[in-house]
């Protein structure tokens, strides 16, 4: 099989000759202008770097107050999930489980995924289920929503500002390092380099 | 095939890139946030209430002087599910004050006697209000108050524990009382299950806290107290506000010295009533018992038991309960009355070895006819005592009774039995005295006056008697020209008025003389004062 | 190994009897139905994708009206409630001053949702009326839905995190409103919508023109 040497524009079905990438280089479809790859200096490891970073702040968002508040005198202040308590409390489970899926599970389950694939490949172990949890991490990108939980965050604080005096707890710069190091991530991740490589790596070839 | 197309840059080299910079100042932020989060965390510490009324876990403030200084953690029931316990957070700050004696309780919206508290939180919620302990010992499970302490947290004053004299009971927020003026509240009111007593926790603001010596009383002023014992009837009432609501006064027995000023919490007992904390407190006292086969109508424990009118003790009980009374209306049968003579009333001091002297000197009285009676204290309200007398004629060998293992003082007639039998005497006395012979000559007199009465009758009716009575009118009638001359324009009369007034001359020139005598006494030897130095220009 | 020397790259994949996996981009002939290398179900276009984006279309469309005209959140002040709408929430916050947040709410909650609709429909439309005209420019608007239809969601990001932070017992509550429910449903469905739309179907309506090609590689 000559899989490698060819590559189709998943938007346009065009038939291309496979892009040999040099450091820094990129690849686009001649027709419909879709970026197709990115080869990455030291991709695996970036990847995986901010992978884990991006984690470690995910998690640790999840351990101190997020937001607090105050107003005429009374002091409020929530952790993430206790805002799904709230939610839920409040007969708006829908809701609660939207955000919990968008905003935490989506990221997090893509992170756990890709930090097992690139240590699979940093590794160089054929692990089981590699390519399985690569498929999947690529089927949930499009529902990943932290990036625009921040800005909901911007703007609810924005909105609340005149109402009451806000803090931003550990959590709320913990979950902004998270976003940024998770956004790193995914754009090191280059689908078609990764794909790639686990090729390689389960000697298709 | 591909090796030399597809992937010549991709490395798999196992060269540690410096892109892992970023994972490890990840963990190393990650670790100072946990660090700098937990060591920010305070203690935790519970609280028991009886109800979580108005608490929310993580909302409601535990707050010190109104600064937040934690939240509720937790709320959950106690084993016995009769009361809840409720998990606050503190800041680190605050750890210090977690002692022993440290208080929690609930701010909420409360009408009460002490006026209107926690109004704010009828909008903002409950809050817990943490009142900081002087003690020195840490603790981390404390017990909550229902209400808060009557006395705003951190006012300067003495706290003092009072015991309950058990007649009336207070309440939080009562006053405290010195010669009129309140100086201070109860706090709160304990009920020692143990014990069966009220406690009550006392605050005395300041400067007032230096009134309360050691030897200071507390009595229970009752707003209006009338006491008809056997002085006679006797009201006593406090200010309005006490005569509402009742209160505690308190001062030094008169009979007493200061003492020193109390300046740490202390024990005061709480007696009864203003009076009561005069009476000298004798802790010995010999106890005895009075047989009475009359009636002891009006006899009230408490009254004095007298000696020459010297109070040498009270009675003690006037019941009948004692096991060897069976049935008083038998004919014979005598009414117990239990008393007490205190050493220290007979001339004695108040110690266990004079203890034994008095009883010693009782006894001995008792057997030279030592015995006790019942005297009316009072005519009006019919109270009476015990007035205890030496038996006139003493029966030879009075031996010692014994009731109910208490010594019997004998009983002395009553006093009234005592004027009755006196009132018989003197009619006996009446009755043995020789009235014939006394009726003879006093018939005999009476024969000899009317002699004399008649004598007086002739005198008059005789020409003398008419002579004597002519010179008498005679008499009034110079008498009473001599009257006449001494009227307006007689001679008489213009000679008197001349005297009189050279007579006022003379004092009228003498006034001035009089008056600087009257003024200043010295100057008929010193002479007149000089006026010179005060004003020199008029010299 | 011949027959791909003769594939012509810069020509329709599906013309030469190719496809590729959704999942690892690798390329596969027609006739297999699964990717060797990750196993995924290979299509060379998403099966029934105009149907599937055009009910998706009509029920976010179905969605969108009771998420503008149902009250988005409900503030409660002093127990006296009052709700407010999408709409109304922007003229407030306009009101107010807030320009810069009113601009933002109004562009993410009913700007994008429209447009992403309108742009999906007249995608749909042109293809149902194989329209093949400005095929590059179909993709690139074809592209903005997919990036900017997530954003949609800050609305209910932000009446999430008041509801969650105003609870002030009797003083002041924000609940969420019954057209949050709605409203992310129904951005959830524009984006299934431009998920189940198929781009290829687009520049396939230009390959009509060069069937030669298409006997050539069989």
């Amino acid at each position: 099989m000559a899989s490698t040497e060819y590559i189709i524009c998943h938007e346009c079905d065009l038939l291309l000759a496979a892009p040999v990438l040099g450091i820094g280089e990129k690849a686009h479809c001649p027709r419909c202008k879709l970026h197709l790859s990115t080869h990455y200096r030291n991709g695996s490891d970036k990847v995986l770097a901010f992978a884990s970073s991006a984690l470690i702040f995910l998690l640790a968002s999840m351990a101190f107050p997020f937001l607090g508040l105050n107003a005429q005198g009374q002091k409020r202040e929530i952790s993430l999930l206790e805002s799904f308590d709230i939610l839920i409390s409040s007969d708006y489970g829908i809701l609660a489980l939207i955000f919990l899926i968008m905003v935490f599970l989506v990221p997090l389950c893509s992170l756990l995924g890709i930090v097992y694939v690139y240590t699979a490949i940093k590794l160089w172990r054929p692990w089981s289920g590699v390519k399985a949890v690569m498929k999947w991490v690529t089927r949930l990108q499009p529902w990943n929503m932290s990036e625009i939980f921040i800005i909901g965050i911007l703007v609810s604080f924005i909105k609340i500002v005149s109402l009451a005096d806000v803090n931003l707890g550990l959590s709320f710069w913990s979950f902004i390092l998270f976003v940024l190091f998770l956004n790193a991530c995914l754009m090191v991740l280059d689908r078609y380099q990764t794909w790639l490589l686990l090729r390689r790596l389960y000697s298709y070839d | 095939m591909t090796d030399d197309v597809a992937s010549p840059n991709i490395t798999t080299k196992a060269k540690l890139s410096s892109v892992w910079l970023i994972p490890f100042v990840a963990v190393l932020i990650a670790v100072w946030m946990f660090y700098s989060h937990y060591s920010r965390v305070g203690p935790l510490v519970k609280v028991s209430f009886e109800d979580a009324a108005g608490l929310e876990v993580n909302k409601t403030p535990v707050k010190l002087r109104n600064v937040e200084i934690g939240k509720v953690e937790s709320l959950e029931f106690n084993e016995n599910f009769d009361g809840v316990w409720v998990g606050l957070r503190l800041e680190k700050a605050v750890t210090g004050l977690l002692v022993e004696d440290a208080t929690f309780w609930v701010v909420r919206p409360r009408v009460g006697r002490e006026g209107i508290s926690g109004f704010d939180t009828l909008l903002s919620g409950a809050y817990i209000e943490l009142s900081a302990g002087t003690s020195d010992s840490r603790e981390d499970e404390f017990i909550g108050l229902e209400k808060p302490p009557a006395t705003p947290q951190g006012t300067p004053g003495l706290h003092l524990t009072l015991e309950n004299s058990g007649n009336t009971l207070f309440s939080a927020g009562d006053p405290i009382i010195y010669r009129g003026l309140v100086v201070g509240k109860i706090d709160y009111v304990h009920f020692n299950a143990d014990e069966r007593k009220v406690y009550y926790n006392a605050f005395i603001e300041e400067p007032y806290d230096r009134l309360v010596t050691t030897n200071t009383r507390f009595w229970e002023i009752n707003g209006f107290e009338i006491d008809l014992g056997a002085e006679g009837l006797r009201v006593e009432t406090g200010s309005l506000e006490t005569l509402l609501t009742g209160g505690l006064g308190f001062d030094v027995p008169k009979n007493m010295p200061a003492g020193e000023v109390v300046t740490e919490r202390r024990d005061f007992v709480i007696y009864p009533g203003f009076t009561a904390i005069n009476d000298v407190i004798n802790h010995h006292s010999l106890e005895f018992a009075l047989l009475f086969s009359n009636s002891i109508r009006g006899l009230r424990p408490g009254a004095s038991v007298e000696y020459r009118g010297v109070k040498v003790g009270s009675v003690l009980r006037t019941d009948i309960d004692y096991p060897s009374i069976d049935n008083i209306l038998n004919k014979n049968s005598v009414i117990p009355v239990l008393v007490s003579i205190e050493p220290a009333r007979i001339g004695l001091s108040d110690t266990e070895k004079d203890l034994q002297q008095a009883k010693i000197d009782v006894l001995n009285g008792i057997k030279q006819g030592l015995s006790g009676g019942l005297a009316t204290a009072n005519f009006v309200t019919g109270s009476q005592y015990v007035e205890l007398v030496y038996e006139a004629e003493v029966k030879a060998a009075q031996e010692l009774e014994y009731f109910e293992g208490y010594v019997v003082i004998p009983a002395a007639a009553n006093q009234l039995d005592a004027l009755l039998g006196q009132a018989e005497s003197l009619l006996n006395k009446i009755n043995k005295l020789p009235v014939e012979p006394l009726l003879k000559d006093a018939s005999a007199a009476l024969v000899s006056i009317r002699q004399t009465s008649d004598n007086l009758e002739r005198v008059f009716s005789e020409e003398q008697g008419q002579a004597l009575l002519a010179s008498i009118d005679r008499t009034v009638n110079s008498l009473d020209k001599l009257v006449l001359g001494v009227s307006s324009g007689s001679e008489t009369r213009e000679l008197l008025d001349k005297d009189l007034k050279s007579l006022r001359h003379v004092l009228d020139e003498l006034l001035p003389l009089l008056s600087q005598l009257n003024k200043k006494p010295n100057s008929l030897i010193f002479g007149k004062p000089q006026q010179s130095s005060e004003y020199p220009g008029e010299e | 190994m011949t027959d791909e020397d003769s594939l012509n790259t810069g020509v329709s994949a599906l013309d030469q009897g190719y496809q590729s996996c959704h999942v690892c981009m690798s390329i596969a002939p027609i006739a297999h139905n699964h990717c060797e290398l990750c196993g995924s179900v290979l299509h060379a276009r998403i099966p029934n994708s105009l149907q599937k984006t055009w009910a998706w279309l009509i029920t976010s469309i179905l969605l969108l009206i009771p998420a503008n005209t149902l009250p988005i959140m409900q503030t409660y002040v002093l127990g006296s409630g009052s709700g407010d709408t999408i709409f109304s929430g922007v003229i407030t916050l306009w009101q107010h001053g807030s320009y810069p947040i009113a601009v933002i709410i109004f562009v993410a909650s009913i700007l994008v949702p429209v447009t992403k609709i309108v742009i999906l429909i007249t995608l749909c439309l042109s293809i149902q009326f194989s329209h093949a005209s400005s095929t590059t420019e179909k993709t690139t608007l074809y592209r903005l839905t997919e990036l900017i239809g997530r954003w949609s969601m800050i609305d209910i990001f932000v009446v999430i995190i008041l509801a969650a932070l105003i609870q002030f017992g009797g003083l002041m509550n924000i609940y969420p409103g019954f057209a949050a429910i709605t409203f992310a449903l129904m951005v959830i469905t524009t984006m299934l919508a431009a998920i189940s739309f198929d781009p290829k179907l687009l520049w396939d309506l230009n390959q009509i023109a060069v069937p030669e090609v298409k006997e050539a590689v069989e």
